[in-house]
């Protein structure tokens, strides 16, 4: 999980936990919103 | 029906060609009685009878205000400058200035996301081929690893994809040495997907 957990800590630097689980939330909100699975990549 | 009086138009609840209009404006005309909603809704409220030089502005800005939106105003408004009057702009519905705001100062959620979204799948793409992988592969990959010993349709059945797109995939994976497919005694047709013995994929993905 090296890759993912570095490329993570990327992305969400500068965010403060309680903002990354709330962002969390919001996008996965918005991912259900759409009907998309988390679990898919858009390439795929 | 549309029927002049002196200056401008009164209308009342039917939306005829105006004869006196010549035939732009009639076109124009035309185009708003055919606007489904904004017109429907807009009819509601033009049971209030309109005879003043702006009650035409008042009409297009009624409703959800659909017709200004669209654009379908301007021919109106500049009837109105033509014969003189000068009537006050409503002002516009639906997107408030704020949100005006943000969406031209980039601050819109779609934008933004995909902003992100954009940065984050090349960085990610980088990142994996520092380890001989592509987005879509570390995906199903990871799909393997959640639940080992699925078949290849209840993979793709999961990921709400036509197996003949992880197929390849699979075979990719397979062959770099990162999944292998099992028979199982119950049922040899079935080709179960499970992580090869090394860690080293797993723990680098």
């Amino acid at each position: 999980m090296t890759v993912a957990a570095e490329h993570e800590a990327d992305f969400s630097r500068g965010l403060k936990p309680a903002e990354r689980a709330a962002l969390v939330t919001l996008l996965s909100k918005v991912i259900a919103a759409h009907g998309l699975l988390a679990t898919v990549h858009p390439d795929l | 029906m549309i029927r002049p009086t002196g200056r401008t138009a009164i209308t009342t609840m039917s939306w005829e060609p105006l004869l006196t209009l010549d035939e732009p404006q009639r076109q124009q005309q035309k185009a708003i009685s055919f606007r489904g909603s904004s017109l429907a809704s807009a009819r509601k409220s033009e049971h209030r009878r309109f005879n003043t030089s702006d009650s035409v502005d008042r009409w297009l800005w009624a409703g959800d205000g659909c017709a200004a939106d669209r654009g379908l105003g301007h021919g109106l408004q500049a009837r109105h400058l033509t014969t003189g009057s000068m009537a006050p702009r409503q002002p516009r519905r639906g997107l408030s200035t704020q949100r005006r705001n943000d969406l031209l100062r980039g601050r819109g959620i779609a934008f933004l996301a995909s902003r992100v979204g954009a940065r984050s799948s090349r960085r990610w793409g980088e990142r994996l081929r520092s380890i001989d992988l592509d987005a879509r592969q570390a995906m199903l990959f990871w799909n393997v690893a959640i639940a080992e010993g699925q078949s290849q349709r209840q993979l793709a059945d999961a990921l709400g994809l036509p197996e003949s797109r992880i197929v390849g995939l699979v075979d990719s994976l397979e062959t770099d040495g990162h999944l292998e497919r099992r028979t199982t005694p119950s049922d040899r047709r079935a080709r179960r997907l499970h992580l090869t013995g090394g860690a080293a994929t797993s723990s680098s993905v």
